[in-house]
């Protein structure tokens, strides 16, 4: 009895220490990816003094198409009126952030971040003519 | 008891592995937002100009306005506060400093392209108009107390942007 209740506490501890490692580095790269893309965003909507339709869309279809989110799971909130040149636009790029811990119901199954969202802001460039 | 003994000194092994790995992404976290914050300061410091010198066709930037603004738009996308110092529950912990910062506009009389050259940022870049050069420094964040700490240099090189109709 003692042997399996042994073998049950150290194959416990053997998943999550061989399956943390890949999930804090997926979690850490989602980070990354959405940071990135939304900087690619706001670079364009700086030159259009706006996040047009195009640069949202791009910016779901390169989360979607690299990183395999479903097109509904990404959410944007930002400017999308055209902001006169030194005029500050600003966006917020959200996806989930999908399961961080290998055994959730163990540890840090309540504080589970749900969401990862990336935000800039900075000055428009466009001169409405 | 000799399970009990090996789990525990696993356990210490891939603790080590697990705080490091933490550390080192965060820190790659931290230089991907600093980078970024730095370019868009940057970027907005850049639209500051002179605009009666723009009047007699020269691009002069307003230096006064241009180092308020990258300081705005830095508090603004990293969180800080007035002094520059992160708010509570950020990924930053300590205060940033704006070490360096240059401009080289029509006052200056350089032809374009122009290499500029700081070698003490390390800064070695071409400019191809009049332009705002800055460098923010921070340290790094570290996830544990025990991991070394070092401090992050970034530095930004940013154009007049021209408006799109004459580019």
């Amino acid at each position: 009895m003692r042997q399996v209740i042994a073998v049950l506490l150290i194959s416990t501890l053997f998943i999550v220490y061989m399956f943390q490692p890949f999930l804090n580095e997926i979690y850490h790269l989602k980070n990354l990816a959405v940071q990135i893309t939304l900087d690619r965003g706001i670079e364009k909507a700086a030159v259009d003094g706006k996040f047009t339709d195009q640069i949202v869309n791009e910016m779901r279809m390169t989360l979607s198409e690299q990183f395999h989110f479903s097109i509904d799971e990404i959410s944007f909130t930002g400017t999308t009126a055209a902001a006169p040149r030194g005029a500050y636009i600003e966006g917020s790029l959200g996806i989930p952030a999908g399961q961080l811990w290998i055994l959730p119901g163990i540890w840090g199954g309540e504080t589970e971040i749900k969401e990862l969202r990336a935000y800039a802001k900075q000055m428009s460039e466009y001169i409405p003519r | 008891m000799r399970e009990a003994i090996f789990s525990i000194l696993l356990g210490l092994v891939c603790l080590t592995f697990w705080m490091w790995q933490i550390d080192d992404n965060n820190t790659g976290l931290a230089n991907e937002r600093l980078k970024n914050a730095v370019n868009y300061a940057a970027h907005d410091a850049s639209l500051q100009i002179d605009k009666a010198e723009v009047g007699r066709g020269r691009v002069v930037f307003d230096t006064v306005s241009a180092e308020e603004t990258f300081t705005k738009t830095l508090q603004d996308n990293l969180s800080l506060d007035v002094d520059l110092v992160p708010k509570r529950n950020t990924l930053f912990q300590d205060k940033f400093t704006v070490t360096y910062t240059d401009y080289i506009d029509d006052n200056d009389g350089v032809n374009y392209p122009y290499f500029y050259e700081n070698n003490v940022f390390g800064i070695h870049h071409w400019i191809y108009g009049p332009a705002v050069i800055f460098a923010v420094e921070v340290p790094r964040p570290r996830a544990f107390n025990m991991n070394p700490s070092y401090n992050l240099v970034k530095w930004a090189v940013f154009e007049y942007p021209l408006p799109t109709f004459i580019r």
